[in-house]
């Protein structure tokens, strides 16, 4: 018999269709961990050693680089092309290079972070906790507003951002506000939880189908149907995932970039 | 190898990712400045309501307007 759906935090473990308990339905309470001591918790855990991976992977791959790379050498030189043609020379143009080192962290250091969420003993997304995109937006927005106001001017800056040359006169006073509150509140806003609801969802989704897989798993109609059907959705959702968290990544630090470029130059 | 690009040709893809910023904003600001408004005459929601659709079409204008100039005008459209 189907029961009801039960939040999963109160639900006792083993819960199972036919023990006759609700569907544990995944609730925020699969984004808390206990801390493993003081504040230090399993995001943070899985954070710091992403971070040790990128480091000690890139360190690995340009020690003694040689004109004929070594398999290592070409896999960390294809990364680092990626980001400087792919991203920062096409946004930016040729004097983005001096930025390159640092979109090329934030790509691996978002991408990391995300692609926990689909490493079997890791799982979870690590950007899925609000914190660490906001961290990383609030970084992002110091960089481009002191760029902006460091080769534009601090006045100008500003009016350059909230009057884009070329409008009628009285259109300004409308469209200028806009502007100012879209560059300077939005921006950050808006780059902060696309990536956090991105990588919150796509954990939520797998979480679902996951304990469903588990849930209906029993010797009936309903049982097998439903266990396999979730079974195979698990297995979709974390291709699907593994693509959302690469492509999350690509456009938090193609923001960025843009960002950096229209800090760098004024509207023509 | 790319031929290099001006920074007039790279600003309407740029321009592209504010679409979603300019929209919010406009939204909020104009959103806002109804409320309050609507709170001096006696009619909060409606100034709400007001403001949000005047920041929509505020907004969209301006998207409207960028692009269009960013490329430089539709006569000058580069040979693919």
């Amino acid at each position: 018999m189907l029961g009801a759906v039960v939040p999963m935090s109160e639900v006792e473990p083993g819960c199972h269709l036919n023990s006759g308990c609700g569907f544990p339905a995944p609730d925020a309470s699969i984004f808390d961990f206990e801390p493993y001591f003081g504040n230090f918790t399993k995001p943070i855990f899985l954070l710091l050693l992403g971070s040790l991976i990128i480091i000690v992977f890139f360190l690995i791959a340009f020690r003694n680089a040689k004109i004929v790379p070594t398999k290592m050498q070409s896999l960390g030189e294809m990364g680092y092309l990626f980001v400087r043609d792919g991203i920062s020379r096409e946004v930016i143009g040729k004097d983005g290079d001096r930025f390159v080192p640092l979109l090329f962290s934030l790509f691996f250091f978002v991408w990391i972070g995300n692609l926990w969420g689909i490493i079997p003993g890791a799982q979870f997304p690590v950007n899925s906790r609000f914190a660490f995109p906001v961290g990383l937006a609030i970084t992002v927005w110091l960089i481009y507003m002191y760029l902006g106001m460091r080769h534009q001017g601090p006045l100008k800056f500003f009016t350059n951002m909230m009057f884009p040359p070329g409008m009628p006169k009285a259109i300004y006073v409308i469209l200028a506000p806009i502007e100012l509150i879209s560059n300077v509140l939005v921006r950050p806003v808006t780059l902060s939880i696309r990536l956090f609801a991105n990588m919150f969802a796509g954990h939520l989704l797998l979480t679902v189908f996951t304990v469903a897989t588990f849930y209906l798993a029993s010797l009936s109609f309903v049982g097998i149907l439903g266990s396999a059907t979730s079974f195979l959705m698990t297995v979709i959702f974390t291709a699907f995932e593994a693509l959302i968290q690469a492509l999350q990544a690509y456009i938090f630090t193609l923001l960025t970039a843009v960002y950096i470029a229209g800090s760098l130059h004024a509207e023509h | 190898m790319k031929s290099p690009q001006t920074p007039v040709d790279r600003e309407t893809p740029n321009l592209a990712w504010s679409v979603m910023n300019n929209l919010i904003a406009g939204i909020l600001v104009y959103g806002v400045l109804g409320y309050v408004i609507g709170l001096l005459i006696g009619q909060a929601s409606a100034g709400l309501a007001v403001g949000a659709v005047f920041g929509i079409v505020a907004s969209t204008y301006l998207i409207f307007f960028r692009l269009r100039h960013s490329d430089g005008g539709p006569n000058s459209q580069r040979e693919a």
